[in-house]
């Protein structure tokens, strides 16, 4: 999916979070979005993700030839991010059926077992998510974000919580994901970085 | 639009039925109101009338309790963005309207029926009107509560605001209600409450069509 | 400048005509009051045609005629004073059915140019409308104001629609309070207590739940933004189901005020009959709170626009 932020700027309750945002970012593009806490990374990550209109300017989506209007981004999107919440009375699979079933996408259960395995969870449906830990919440998260093959996905600090083995997966879907889409990621961890083919610097108001 | 409505209603259903956050307090509400009203009104005998007054206070109170539950969950437990990803505006409402409307024609149900049933003196001369009133009764309110939940989800203080904001735009429904149901109660001719049956419906037309038009301003940020 | 000189006059002057002109009847009207009492008396103004004599019993008897130019004979106790100059009298009377003249007790001035139309049940009472309607009109307009610049907010997202929606309404409560108060003290005194549970009394009472809702609301969201799009959202949706009391409310209830569908006694205030004199000063007075409204409201934006200035200096 192409992505382009044209001039777009954030206020909160009359102050300033950032001004003047534009960047551009192209199919199979990794694209990386630093900057100091407190800059507006994730405002700007949910401003992307169409989860907040920006104060100023605009932003714009194409998918294929056609554009995408911001209303009707949500199917297009997969997000996870440390402020996402997942059903947490549900187990696991229950949720991935949930979330498949509210989006229109079929999931049979060996699918199901499939993506678990994937991001490393056990496939046994016995504990509701409220009972994980936190990197295999994080696991969750990521599985919410791309199990319906998103042209874009988004990314707030991916690694947060993640051991080794789970850095290697998120890298690993990052890869994979570049194949069929872009990726954008809010972050500041270095190793994250290096995945990113650009970056862009929010400058917030000091 | 529709299949994720269900989807997400299915969802509030399963999610209800497996934490009982609203369920359990909701008929204990509702036992302990009609048990209090029992109390104070031991040797007193009222008309049927001032008994159907007492029925609608009766249900606008559990309403008050418990409706705001399906939006203020979801703030609550940070779950908005997650459902905001996954559907649109307008089949989150619509599921949520769903939900609310189940919970509400089932609660009324429960609070007619024991009424009906620790009330000797309350007799109703048309059961077929009485009950048309009561399910129209029963949408309006819950057609009434999800933008007004949806509303107040946003807000502090959640629960005191919820029927502050909830009863000027209630009571239309509940004095046309409370007509229709003396009419029911009382009256023995049909045509009596037509123009309150009337006036329940255009209501509901009305409150969700609304609903449906700025239910977007509400739900995202 | 000027037009605030001229409000203030515009205002005060209106409101010392509606309290200081005097309410006169008619001989139909002593005669509609003589069919249910014998002692009542109204206040009535007549034109001397005859100036008359001595009567029987030691008063004095004079024929005259009132602005309907119907005549009658009128009854002094005494010979009236100045009854060599005068034209015509302001007088406190009633009808005596069985002598079939107008006994007067009292003479309360000359003939008056300007008086308003004698309203059986409401006499002098009926002047609260130069006060209490006014108010109550400017309750309703206000909502619609807010509601307004609520939609326009929603439509542009400038937090300065907002903001006028959010004063319009404070302007809306101030004018409901006194409507209501104006209204209940009222009440009172012609209906016997200070609230019945009239359709507009009970109409009034919901325009103030809302107005109270609509600021309880707004001071439980800390975003500007958020408080915003809610309060706006909010304001619509009472907008929309509040008319559905125009028409439940007097099929539960019946209607004391004029203009109510079963309103048989007190009908002639509002009807098209109303007296032109009336109907000039109530919508003079509707025009000066119209301005007064609008005048607070540029204040109150100034006021805003100030603090705003200040604020961001803090910045």
């Amino acid at each position: 999916m192409h992505v382009a932020a044209e001039a777009v700027s954030k206020k909160f309750n009359r102050r300033q979070v950032f001004a003047d945002v534009s960047f551009e970012v192209a199919p199979g593009e990794v694209f990386g979005i630093t900057g100091r806490n407190g800059s507006g990374k994730s405002t700007l990550l949910r401003i992307i993700g169409g989860l907040l209109t920006p104060s100023g300017g605009r932003m714009r989506y194409r998918h294929g030839d056609a554009d995408v209007e911001a209303e009707k981004l949500y199917p297009h999107i997969g997000y996870a991010a440390p402020y996402l919440v997942l059903y947490e009375e549900f187990n696991a699979a229950e949720n991935l059926a949930l979330y498949a079933r509210i989006r229109g996408v079929g999931l049979t259960a060996g699918e199901i077992d499939g993506l678990l395995q994937r991001v490393g969870l056990p496939t046994d449906r016995r504990d509701p998510i409220r009972s994980f830990s936190s990197g295999m919440k994080q696991r969750m998260k990521l599985l919410f974000a791309i199990f319906h093959r998103p042209p874009l996905l988004l990314l707030d600090e991916p690694i947060s919580n993640l051991d080794s083995e789970g850095m290697a997966v998120v890298y690993d879907l990052v890869a994979e994901q570049r194949k069929r889409g872009s990726v954008i990621i809010a972050t500041n961890d270095a190793e994250d970085i290096q995945q990113c083919d650009r970056t862009f610097r929010v400058e917030g108001r000091a | 639009m529709i299949r994720q409505a269900i989807a997400i209603f299915t969802k509030d259903l399963m999610s209800e039925l497996r934490t009982r956050y609203a369920i359990n307090a909701l008929l204990m509400f509702v036992v302990v109101t009609l048990a209090v009203i029992m109390f104070s009104l031991v040797g007193e005998s009222l008309s049927p009338g001032a008994l159907t007054g007492m029925l609608w206070v009766v249900m606008f109170f559990a309403a008050m309790s418990g409706l705001s539950r399906s939006f203020v969950a979801e703030e609550e437990r940070g779950t908005t963005m997650t459902l905001q990803l996954l559907a649109s505006p307008m089949s989150v409402y619509l599921g949520k309207l769903l939900f609310n409307l189940l919970l509400v024609v089932a609660l009324n149900i429960f609070i007619v029926l024991l009424f009906l049933l620790v009330m000797d003196q309350f007799t109703v001369a048309q059961p077929d009107l009485f009950w048309t009133v009561m399910l129209l009764g029963s949408v309006g309110i819950a057609a009434a509560t999800a933008i007004i939940a949806a509303i107040i989800a946003k807000a502090n203080t959640k629960g005191t605001l919820f029927p502050v904001l909830s009863f000027p735009v209630l009571l239309p429904l509940l004095m046309a209600g409370i007509a229709a149901t003396k009419v029911a109660v009382e009256e023995p001719v049909w045509d009596n409450a037509l123009p309150e049956l009337q006036m329940l419906a255009s209501y509901i037309v009305v409150v969700v069509t609304v609903s449906f038009l700025l239910f977007d301003f509400v739900w995202k940020d | 400048m000027w037009w605030k000189i001229l409000l203030f006059f515009w205002i005060a002057v209106l409101s010392a005509v509606a309290i200081v002109t005097p309410i006169a009847g008619t001989l139909g009207d002593l005669a509609g009051v003589a069919q249910w009492s014998e002692t009542k008396m109204i206040p009535m103004r007549f034109t001397v045609t005859d100036r008359g004599g001595a009567a029987d019993d030691g008063g004095w008897l004079l024929r005259g005629a009132d602005e309907d130019g119907r005549e009658a004979d009128f009854h002094f106790a005494t010979r009236p004073d100045g009854l060599d100059q005068a034209e015509g009298y302001l007088v406190l009377a009633r009808y005596d059915t069985e002598e079939h003249r107008v006994e007067v007790a009292e003479i309360l001035g000359d003939y008056p140019a300007f008086a308003f139309p004698f309203i059986p049940g409401l006499e002098e009472r009926a002047k609260i409308i130069f006060f209490h309607v006014p108010m109550s009109w400017m309750t309703v307009v206000a909502f619609l104001v807010s509601m307004w610049f609520g939609i326009q907010y929603l439509r542009k997202k400038d937090l300065e629609d907002d903001f006028r929606s959010a004063v319009s309404a404070g302007l809306g409560l101030l004018f409901c309070i006194l409507a209501t108060t104006t209204g209940s003290l009222w009440a009172k005194f012609n209906w016997g207590s200070f609230w019945n549970w009239d359709p507009r009394q009970t109409s009034i009472f919901v325009l103030l739940l809302v107005y109270g809702a609509y600021f309880a609301l707004r001071s439980a969201i800390e975003v500007d933004e958020k408080r915003a799009s809610l309060s706006a959202v909010y304001s619509i949706i009472a907008a929309a189901t509040v008319p559905f009391f125009i028409f439940i409310m007097p099929r539960i209830m019946p209607g004391l005020h004029p203009g109510s569908a079963d309103d048989t006694g007190s009908g002639p205030v509002f009807s098209s009959g109303m007296d032109a004199g009336m109907r000039v000063v109530l919508y003079s007075m509707l025009l000066g709170y119209l301005v007064l409204y609008a005048w607070l409201m540029r204040i109150q934006m100034r006021l805003h626009r100030i603090k705003l200035k200040r604020a961001d200096v803090a910045l």
